[in-house]
């Protein structure tokens, strides 16, 4: 199977400072994180961290009625607690070659936010974790807290070959 | 449980390569077929790109990007071959993470859908998605990925995975 869920992590009542996953196992090609997330504050971004740290990139959105790019630490958007009751916003983070010892690690991330009748956020990011050691812990949210009920999926992607297909 | 996603090949360069070729593509069992590139190309390269050998002026596309200052939009027609990048190419010192999805890949009734993202997080790069289009109806049994007058560099990894009918 290309795809395995690794873990699953629903933040309980009260919210919580992050969403960790730990001890992340070195055994596949590719993370992909999916997440519908939260903030505990005010604040239409939070962030993602490897190992502890965060990384840095490129990042555009648009909220309806123009589009910004800025150059950013990993930044993605999010549902915050202003935003309209009981609405998560949504991210994928798909990081390649996250077990390499010998490469920094780039990385994608897609997320919307929603907001009834008020100004909501859709974001791309291109991300890079400036660190040659392979990623074994992913936090989500840290810098404004997760709010109850947000809830992250961490996946492994494994490459391989199926017969019959050529490369050259 | 039946897998969803099917690796179903991958190469990681050990030497610079001036294009890669995924032949003999299944047309039957899968639905879509997914791309993942992690890399560096030589020096700054669009990655540009052609279905089944079609060398015809039948690749369309629109993309939006963020150079981390400026956003751009730009579409292009008729084109004979695809254009995957335009500010957010691949270069020479920072890992580019690109994922193409060819929908409905094996269809005969359609021409083929392609949603790209792309980015290399370095200013004046940035990030990209674009959709594109190959004006044809041919099921899709072979991808080329290519620089003109550039190369793919060692530890480059591309693999192609086939979502399941």
């Amino acid at each position: 199977m290309a795809i395995t869920k690794i873990a699953s992590i629903e933040v309980g009542a009260g919210g919580a400072a992050s969403i960790d996953f730990t001890s992340i196992p070195g055994t596949y090609t590719d993370l992909m994180v999916v997440m519908s997330i939260r903030n505990n504050n005010t604040s239409a971004f939070t962030d993602i961290r490897f190992n502890g740290s965060t990384g840095s990139g490129i990042f555009i959105y648009g909220n309806g009625a123009s589009a910004t790019s800025l150059n950013v630490s990993a930044n993605y958007v999010v549902a915050t607690s202003a935003y309209t009751a009981n609405t998560f916003g949504n991210a994928t983070v798909y990081i390649p070659n996250y077990a390499s010892t010998t490469t920094n690690k780039s990385f994608s991330i897609d997320a919307v936010s929603e907001n009834n009748s008020t100004t909501a956020y859709q974001s791309l990011t291109a991300g890079i974790w400036s660190n040659t050691a392979a990623i074994n812990q992913i936090t989500l949210g840290a810098a404004n807290g997760v709010a109850q009920y947000s809830s992250a999926t961490l996946y492994g992607v494994l490459k391989g070959s199926s017969g019959g297909v050529t490369v050259s | 449980m039946a897998n969803a996603m099917v690796a179903l090949a991958t190469i990681t360069l050990g030497s610079s390569a001036s294009s890669v070729t995924f032949g003999s593509i299944p047309t039957t069992g899968y639905r879509d077929l997914r791309i993942v590139i992690s890399g560096i190309a030589g020096s700054s390269s669009n990655l540009l790109g052609r279905l089944n050998g079609d060398t015809g002026a039948n690749y369309h596309r629109v993309t939006m990007t963020g150079d981390g200052t400026t956003t751009y939009s730009v579409a292009n027609a008729n084109q004979t071959s695809f254009a995957y990048q335009y500010y957010a190419t691949f270069n020479g010192s920072t890992r580019s993470t690109v994922t193409i999805d060819y929908l409905d890949s094996s269809a005969t009734d359609k021409h083929k859908s392609v949603l790209i993202r792309t980015g290399t997080p370095q200013t004046y790069y940035g990030v990209e998605a674009s959709v594109l289009r190959w004006a044809s109806t041919a099921a899709i049994t072979s991808l080329s990925l290519y620089f003109v007058g550039e190369t793919f560099s060692a530890t480059t990894t591309i693999s192609l995975y086939g979502i399941v009918s």
